[in-house]
């Protein structure tokens, strides 16, 4: 494209060439004709100009003092002889040389034309400034921002009046200024005039604006280059990002208004000890108006913000440890909760004051200590986040898709062992939706859609547990096929009327598949159940919610941690079990006669409601006699209610959770176990495995054989 | 709706490579070749801003920008001033005239195309 | 660049259209101190707003503190437009406590802004 350009500037010099020729040989014989002076004056400028404009830097260098020479003739300041005439025609002869390729590089006969015409020209006057070659007014926009520290700077902006009719818009400004970084603007509008006095098209407002920015101060001053000199333009350095976080608080709002020059200390004291708001205190006393105080104001949050956001960074950036040195530490917090637990149990029996306020103290530490530990493992899920971007990046093109990903709450933190084990399941769920969620791009447009579908990915809090939900607005899920897969395997009556999200649940059990095609990205064996293996495995849930032709949103909820969990403790005959108590929703007594009433099923009618249960004497083979009066714990996962027979319900009970040994990995229905205050070992049931194998894979065996 | 800028300039090279650098942006592209081209082609048309040279024929760049901003329509578009680096003066006149703003010459498509971004928003 | 300026007495209220920038100051600064003159409250609607400059806020300013100084109403309608949130948030006139001239109670920047 340069060559283009190039070839025309050629071509246009030509002629320019021509037309200086011609002028030069008639202002000869007219020395004294203005507008032939211009003429010559103005073909020599543009072929200056345009040269360094498309690479001709010789002929622009060159042609540069022969202007030069004409800008003072046409001002009069040098008469127009025979010898200037003889000198230019020389000139633009080694133009038209240089123009077609002749003769670059040093030339002498170039450098007697451009001695022999200073010599013509008067002296420079003291320091003459014009003819430097300037520095470029704009910075190169290739110029890498320098990895400076993120400064942060007020902006004292008060344009002229007339800043509109000169064609600029504030709002551009401080939209190029929010592009350095984070910004806040403020105006100061207690100038503005009454309806009657003010002129529509002057400016009266002032600003002042917070900025934080590593671009440096050059990066500022370029947004206001153009109007720098016809406003009051300062720009000081709020805080300098090195400042340690001694004063994380900031300066007080009064304070403020005295570093800006705008309140006296004095009257600052005096206020204060009115004990008022200090703002609303400052107006009432006439001392600053309602602007100046936003204006602290805004310039306290905007540094806090600045504040915390370094205090976050440093606290990412400080140290790196091998995450089996925090697990440790995890394992070592456990026994000490434990052994804490034995210590206010054995303090209670003692009764013995002293000791009772030491334990007191040492539960209080411990747990300070368990909460500081947990926290160490936390990370952003972010962290899982960006590597989805090339996923889907790399499967949409393989698909034959348009996706664009969204992610948000990334900074959402989660256990880093959750964490580790929530990476396949989510993969597998952007498979899917891309492969059997998000139509092509034609099939979208033919139904409406824009051809490019949307996946989002969120995470945030929800009380104790952690919410992530994957969301695309493809096709939906088909509710017939599921329906009619799920009558064909029998695990559903052909008449039976399900909700939607029970329905959809069909698909996340094992041998359960309604794809129509294998594609080379579902088609790897890892199905739904999978995926809600690892999140239960993971003591989390799964929902899925579909609206056909809308999209597919799936809803994962798992807890904090893995290393604590609120239990609750039970007992049978002399051994103790933990429920989670995430999964308890109610505890209820049994009868004999309940039971009796039940005819040999394992039903309870619990307010009307009938709730399978199970018996855990009778699944863990634990002898003795039952007491008259039973406990059912009533669970609840996936709208599943089930409740599970114990002894004694003794009460709440923060679980350490302790893996048990290979040889029990396989043990079904203990996903753990945890060691109580007197020493004593505790086994954590697996509700959502008891509850598949003791109830619904049951049910749906008997539903199959009828 | 693509933005419409005029180009005023006596060089047809730099027309052209101002033109071709401003219609890859996205921009509408009318070219003039001096001030009083210039007034001819603007009666009264839409035009978001103005890029001119200062050394022109007929009626300079100066002289433009004071026209268009007695004129109602084009009172506060920016307008954009060509100069070289010996031109110092100049720079102090056109502001005064009413110009928005300035490129040096010689400049190259990217330093365009950010001056434009930074006063058309 | 169209503006549309239609009011309706029946309710007090006047109808600003199109662009609301300093092309058309000098038009909406009329169209204002008229309004108010005949007005003692003065109800603003915007409608189909298609650009919104400072000279614009600066006007609202303007003839709010007229109005509260000749014990008038001037209120803004409650569906306020993108194009105009944007410009009073970018422009920096939202305020926490009220305007410089004290009429905290009824600063039109104060509330439904973001």
């Amino acid at each position: 494209m340069k060559d283009k350009h190039r070839e025309t500037f050629k071509e246009e010099a030509s002629e320019l060439l021509a037309e200086l020729e011609d002028s030069l040989l008639e202002l000869e014989r007219s020395p004294g004709d203005q507008e032939l002076m211009g003429r010559v004056f103005r073909a020599l400028h543009t072929i200056k100009g345009s040269g360094a404009m498309f690479g001709f830097d010789e002929i622009a260098a060159f042609t540069h003092e022969v202007e030069t020479v004409f800008d003072l003739v046409r001002n009069g300041k040098v008469g127009v002889t025979k010898g200037l005439v003889d000198l230019s025609l020389a000139a633009r002869d080694e133009i038209k040389a240089l123009l077609h390729g002749n003769e670059p590089g040093f030339s002498e006969r170039r450098q007697e034309i451009i001695a022999a015409i200073q010599e013509l020209m008067p002296a420079p006057p003291e320091g003459g400034v014009e003819d430097r070659p300037a520095a470029p007014d704009f910075p190169d926009p290739d110029v890498l921002p320098s990895q400076e520290l993120p400064v942060t700077y007020r902006i004292c902006f008060r344009p002229a009046a007339e800043i509109f009719l000169r064609g600029t818009n504030p709002l551009t400004l401080f939209k190029e200024l929010r592009e350095l970084g984070e910004c806040n603007v403020i105006a100061h509008a207690e100038t503005i005039p009454s309806l009657a006095a003010i002129n529509p098209e002057y400016c009266y407002t002032a600003w002042d604006i917070f900025l934080t920015t590593s671009r440096g101060l050059d990066a500022i001053q370029d947004v206001f280059i153009f109007v720098a000199d016809e406003s009051d333009l300062t720009i000081e350095v709020i805080d300098d990002g090195l400042k340690p976080e001694e004063d994380s608080n900031y300066k007080r709002l009064g304070e403020i208004l005295v570093a800006r020059g705008e309140l006296n200390p004095e009257a600052l004291d005096e206020v204060l000890n009115r004990r008022t708001l200090i703002g609303e205190a400052l107006v009432k006393a006439n001392l600053v108006n309602r602007d100046q105080v936003q204006s602290a104001l805004v310039e306290q949050q905007h540094i806090r913000g600045v504040h915390k956001k370094r205090h976050e960074a440093q606290a990412t950036g400080s140290i790196r440890v091998p995450s089996a040195k925090l697990d440790k530490l995890v394992d070592l917090v456990g026994e000490l909760v434990t052994v804490q637990a034995r210590l206010s149990q054995t303090a209670d029996v003692l009764e013995d004051p002293q000791l009772l306020s030491i334990a007191e103290e040492v539960e209080t530490l411990t747990g300070d200590l368990r909460d500081n530990v947990l926290n160490i493992r936390m990370l952003p899920i972010g962290t899982i986040f960006t590597k989805f971007q090339r996923l889907v990046r790399d499967l949409s093109a393989e698909l034959g898709r348009e996706v664009e990903l969204s992610t948000s709450g990334a900074e959402t933190e989660l256990d880093k062992t959750v964490l580790d084990k929530l990476n396949d399941p989510l993969v597998h769920l952007i498979r899917n939706s891309i492969d059997h969620g998000i139509e092509s791009p034609e099939v979208r447009v033919k139904s409406g859609k824009p051809g490019k579908g949307k996946l989002c990915l969120t995470a945030g809090h929800s009380g104790t547990q952690v919410v992530i939900r994957v969301e695309d607005d493809g096709v939906g899920l088909d509710r017939e096929a599921i329906r009619a897969k799920a009558v064909g395997l029998g695990w559903l009556a052909p008449d039976a009327e399900i909700p939607d999200k029970e329905l959809f649940a069909f698909i996340m059990a094992p041998g359960f598949s309604t794809a129509r095609e294998i594609t080379s990205v579902s088609g790897r064996g890892v199905g739904m159940d999978v995926v809600k293996k690892a999140i239960e495995a993971l003591r989390g849930s799964i929902e899925i919610n579909s609206r056909a032709g809308q999209g597919t949103a799936i809803t994962i909820k798992l807890p904090l941690t893995l290393a604590i969990i609120e239990g609750l403790l039970v007992t049978i005959e002399d051994e103790f079990f933990v429920l989670p108590l995430a999964a308890v929703t109610e505890c209820v007594e049994l009868t004999r006669e309940d039971v009796a009433k039940a005819h040999g099923h394992n039903i309870a009618n619990v307010r009307g409601e009938i709730v399978p249960y199970i018996h855990l004497r009778e699944r863990f083979q634990i002898n003795g006699v039952p007491p008259a009066i039973e406990q059912i714990v009533i669970t609840e996962m996936d709208h599943n209610r089930v409740g599970f027979i114990v002894d004694n319900v003794i009460g709440e009970q923060q679980t350490v959770i302790k893996s048990l040994g290979r040889i029990y990995q396989g043990v079904e229905g203990i996903s753990g176990a945890t060691i109580l205050g007197d020493g004593t070992v505790a086994l954590i049931l697996d509700v959502p495995q008891l509850m598949h194998r003791e109830i619904l894979e049951p049910r749906a065996a008997r539903l199959q054989g009828n | 709706m693509g933005k419409v800028i005029m180009n005023v300039d006596d060089s047809a090279s730099v027309r052209q490579m101002v033109g071709f650098t401003l219609q890859q942006a996205g921009y509408e592209v009318i070219t003039a070749a001096d001030g009083q081209d210039a007034l001819a082609k603007l009666d009264g048309s839409a035009i978001h801003m103005v890029i001119t040279d200062l050394n022109m024929p007929n009626l300079d760049g100066i002289g433009l920008i004071r026209q268009l901003r007695a004129n109602a329509r084009y009172k506060f578009i920016p307008i954009i001033m060509l100069t070289t680096e010996s031109q110092l003066e100049k720079k102090q006149e056109g502001k005064a005239a009413g110009a928005t703003g300035w490129i040096v010459k010689p400049f190259t498509p990217e330093q365009l195309i950010a001056v434009v971004k930074k006063v058309l928003g | 660049m169209e503006i549309k300026l239609a009011e309706s007495n029946v309710n007090n209220s006047v109808k600003l259209e199109g662009s609301l920038t300093v092309e058309r100051a000098a038009e909406l600064k009329s169209v204002l101190v008229e309004s108010l003159s005949r007005m003692d409250r003065l109800h603003l609607v915007f409608e189909n707003v298609t650009e919104v400059d400072i000279s614009f806020l600066q006007l609202l300013c303007a003839a709010h503190h007229t109005a509260a100084r000749k014990k008038k109403k001037l209120t803004l309608d409650g569906h306020r437009p993108e194009l105009l949130r944007s410009a009073v948030a970018e422009a920096g006139f939202v305020r926490q406590e009220g305007c410089a001239i004290d009429v905290r109670e009824i600063c039109i920047w104060k509330e439904g802004w973001s």
